[in-house]
């Protein structure tokens, strides 16, 4: 087992305060950030070692106190044992990498966590306008002793990007702009597409360090401003000299003071003093801080640059090593980071155009300009030619859509775009189904260009909808199945009211050039059916009084009477209506409770069938005198009541027979077809329809009896 | 890039089917640097996405040629929350600032899990050039909320569809993309 801040984990870095601090803080600069997944919950990683490759790292649990470490890549370590609160170092099976972890609790150890690296980045982004002027940064670290011994040896230096090559191809002029060519792969060595590269002599000596903004497999492509970066002089070039790939940054060091302070910077642009910044590529070239006490701190900087008219992109701006020896052994390990450039785009949008098919985007695109952009396209010699139009932008990131949608137009052998119609759907209709709901059903025939989604437009007062201002229900028509050729739509709406007047169109609409089909013919409807009923017997009892639940008349008295003159007058109470004349009953109509019905006609009356005419009155009855009624429809005579001779006259009777369904909360309903006397259910909590008046007959909802009283 | 997207087709609200070709197997991303197919020898795919306008879904496809790797993987426009478990806390609830308050990403907190050490939370794609800014909230069993830092990100992406027209002048015979 690896003990905990001592050995390789001797010497750590850390944040210094900013402003006027120069003090160490408390954070730990962690080489690796990582993402976790599995589960070791008692388990606190503190540091991944820098050296550690791209890829997941692995901690699994050996025992109830152990575990052990397998960098990416790499096999387990040894198993390690480890007490709650106890720190330790678990190294991975190289014996180079390794992690520092916390215990928080007693809990058994078990399971794994899995640690996803990934490559540290500056969470802002230098603009496009610190891109442009150059922009030079001083950043400030505290390297920490927190072992219990001395560490010697202690320096920075820079760690090359990739492997190196030599610059036998070509070579860099005393000054100004030119390349480097190699006859070596840097695609394949994975140089960086741009950044710094440092020049050194055959010997080892430094010549120059640049910025290359472009380069090819063999070429590195130096602009006037990419000469003679981080302090270095531009200076010709040698056939045997040799190029690394490295960060755009060079090291230094500071003694601190007394107190362990070392300088603070009012401005982070500003230089520090006293400072030497080194950009070489092994310890003595590099910063080198000497011996560090137990307990100490030494000042770590390091300087960043990016020269003017840097191309924009991901860089990584520092990739530095800091070693150490302990006890004896000589540690090392990586700091790194990445930050983005922004870089507004000279052209800001490509486009790629397609003829009769779409677009090709193996090819180049037709154009890459700033909006407008306009490309010429031929038209067909005849006929017609469809051209499909794909655009990308690009952003300050330097990346370009991967977008391949298209929009797509028509045009003739004129030159004229061409309006593809759409077939109008048809066979539309509205049908009722349960419960106030309607069934919309459209059929759509597709086009060469087919429509791809349904316009459904309804209005529910009975006047036609206009496809021009209404806003329709858009529903997509899916893909094409089925039997036949159509696509259908078969669409449930509502709930709606009884007797709602429904009106429907349907359009076919084609999204990708938003084209609409004219309307369809109107559908119409009146919905016929109700809510279904709500249970029966519902209601709350109060000692002997029975309260009607429900919705109903909020004040249904216990008995009301309608007076229609002339000693005519029907008499209402729960679950019982009657027609009298005085005290005569000529019908009356009793529910029982689980909505069934009787009407109840007087022994020594006569239904007489015989033809009933005439104008009547508007409303249900029409009282003629206490002798002569007549129930109405429409405005004529159906049903003459003879009272005195007892007869009710009518040219057909239904007895028992089905009437319309009324959830009209009323003693009378006039329909087109029907003029409805409903009584009151107070079990149901609604009106029932007991007595229908059509053309030239009379319905009894229920079982009719004849009986004396 | 080897393996090319050959057509794309919406089928209807929120549906859009991918066509491709190239050397297999084949492996293709979503937009959030997450694999829809891996060594597949598929060459098609139906995507569901949200039908709003320049909501032009995009996928990215590498065959075995591919030698770079997937711009979606690079630069995937999520950013993922990780932080240290909380003790005596009952849920954790996550904030983003919408540019004048901190607003809750979901109507849910994560629940403290006392069985795990580490959280996460990842985002949806976030608009690209801007900067996004998160706070974790910690809530304990008494109702209290804690104190919270909130960390951003500078989010660069593979850029979305524009906001552009496409119209044909018959004049000059030209598209113009405006």
């Amino acid at each position: 087992m690896a003990t905990a801040f001592a050995g390789r984990d001797a010497l750590g870095t850390y944040e210094c305060g900013t402003g006027a601090d120069g003090i160490r803080t408390g954070f730990e600069v962690n080489p690796q950030a990582a993402l976790f997944s599995g589960n070791m919950p008692g388990i606190v990683i503190e540091r991944i070692s820098g050296r550690c490759a791209a890829g997941i790292a692995t901690l699994e649990a050996t025992g109830e106190n152990s575990l052990r470490f397998a960098a990416p890549g790499d096999t387990f370590g040894a198993s390690v044992t480890v007490a709650s609160g106890e720190h330790i170092v678990a190294v991975s099976g190289d014996g180079v990498n390794w992690c520092r972890l916390y215990r928080e609790d007693a809990d058994p150890l078990g399971g794994t966590l899995s640690m996803r690296l990934v490559t540290a980045r500056d969470g802002t982004a230098l603009s496009n306008a610190e891109r442009e002027a150059g922009w030079e940064r001083y950043l400030q670290f505290m390297l920490y002793n927190h072992s219990a011994a001395a560490v010697s040896d202690v320096a920075a230096y820079i760690v090359p990007l990739a492997a190196s090559v030599e610059s036998d191809a070509g070579q860099l002029g005393a000054s100004g702009a030119g390349s480097i060519e190699t006859t070596e792969d840097l695609d394949a060595l994975e140089w960086p597409a741009a950044g710094f590269a440092r020049i050194e002599t055959s010997g080892g000596t430094l010549r120059e360090i640049v910025y290359y903004e472009e380069r090819t497999d063999t070429e590195l492509i130096v602009p006037t401003d990419g000469r003679g970066m981080l302090g270095t002089t531009p200076a010709a070039g040698s056939a045997t000299d040799v190029i690394y790939p490295v960060p755009m940054c060079a090291v230094g060091v500071e003694t601190p003071d007394s107190d362990g302070k070392i300088q603070a910077l009012a401005d982070p642009e500003d230089v520090p003093s006293g400072v030497d910044f080194f950009t070489g590529l092994e310890a003595a070239d590099g910063a080198e801080a000497g011996t560090v006490a137990a307990g100490h701190n030494h000042g770590f900087w390091v300087r960043v640059q990016v020269p003017p008219g840097a191309l924009g992109g991901r860089v990584k701006i520092i990739n530095v090593a800091v070693q150490f020896r302990a006890g004896g052994t000589l540690y090392w390990d990586t700091i790194s980071g990445e930050r983005l450039i922004r870089e507004t785009p000279g052209t800001s949008h490509a486009v790629w155009i397609g003829e009769d098919g779409p677009p090709d985007f193996s090819a180049a695109p037709d154009a890459i300009s700033n909006l407008p952009i306009a490309i010429g396209v031929t038209p067909p010699v005849s006929g017609e030619k469809r051209i499909t139009v794909c655009v990308r932008q690009a952003n300050e990131a330097v990346l370009l859509g991967l977008n391949t949608e298209y929009s797509a137009l028509v045009i003739d052998s004129d030159g004229d775009e061409v309006t593809r119609e759409i077939r109008t759907p048809e066979n539309i209709s509205l049908q009722n189904l349960h419960g106030g709901y309607v069934s919309l059903v459209a059929d759509y025939l597709p086009d060469a260009d087919p429509a791809d989604t349904w316009l459904i437009f309804v209005r529910d007062d009975g006047t036609d909808p206009d496809t021009g201002s209404d806003t329709p229900v858009e529903v997509s028509m899916g893909v094409l199945q089925g039997l036949g050729p159509y696509i259908t739509t078969s669409r449930d709406l509502g709930p709606y009211d009884w007797g709602t007047e429904l009106r429907a169109i349907v359009q076919a609409k084609r999204s990708i050039d938003d084209e609409v089909s004219a309307d369809s013919a109107v559908a119409s409807l009146t919905v016929a059916t109700r809510a279904p009923d709500r249970v029966h017997g519902l209601g709350m009892f109060l000692k002997d009084q029975f309260s009607i639940g429900g919705a109903g008349p909020d004040d249904f008295e216990l008995e009301t009477v309608i007076d229609l003159g002339d000693d005519v007058v029907i008499v209402q109470k729960p679950g019982e209506t009657s027609l009298r004349v005085g005290a005569e009953v000529i019908l009356r109509v009793v529910l029982s409770t689980n909505g069934d019905g009787r009407i109840y006609l007087g022994e020594a009356w006569d239904l007489v069938n015989d033809t009933v005419s005439g104008a009547g009155s508007a409303d249900p009855v029409e009282v003629v005198s206490a002798d002569e009624l007549y129930l109405c429809h429409s405005g004529d005579r159906v049903v003459k009541i003879d009272v005195s001779a007892q007869e009710i006259i009518c040219d057909e009777f239904h007895i028992w027979n089905a009437v319309e369904d009324v959830p009209v909360d009323e003693a009378f309903y006039q329909a087109d077809d029907f003029t409805a006397f409903q009584v009151w259910d107070p079990h149901a909590g609604r009106w029932r329809n007991w007595l229908q008046v059509e053309a030239g007959r009379l319905v009894f909802g229920y079982p009719v009896t004849q009986r004396l009283t | 890039m080897a393996g090319m997207v050959t057509d794309t087709v919406r089928l209807g609200s929120g549906l859009t089917k991918f066509t491709w070709s190239g050397s297999a197997p084949f492996d293709v991303y979503g937009e959030d640097g997450e694999a829809l197919l891996s060594n597949t020898s598929l060459t098609e795919l139906i995507v569901s996405h949200p039908d709003t306008p320049n909501a032009a879904p995009m996928i990215e496809v590498q065959d075995a040629t591919a030698a770079a790797p997937p711009q979606f993987v690079l630069w995937p426009g999520t950013v993922a929350l990780q932080w240290r478990r909380r003790l005596g806390a009952l849920a954790y609830r996550v904030e983003q600032w919408n540019g004048a308050e901190w607003v809750a990403v979901s109507p849910t907190p994560i629940y403290a899990d006392p069985l795990r050490g580490y959280f996460q939370w990842r985002s949806r794609v976030l608009p690209d050039m801007a900067t996004a800014q998160f706070r974790v909230v910690v809530l304990d069993a008494a109702g209290n909320e804690s104190a919270a830092d909130s960390t951003s990100c500078f989010i660069a992406r593979v850029p979305s569809a524009p906001a552009v027209t496409v119209a044909w002048n018959s004049s000059t015979n030209e598209v113009e993309v405006s």
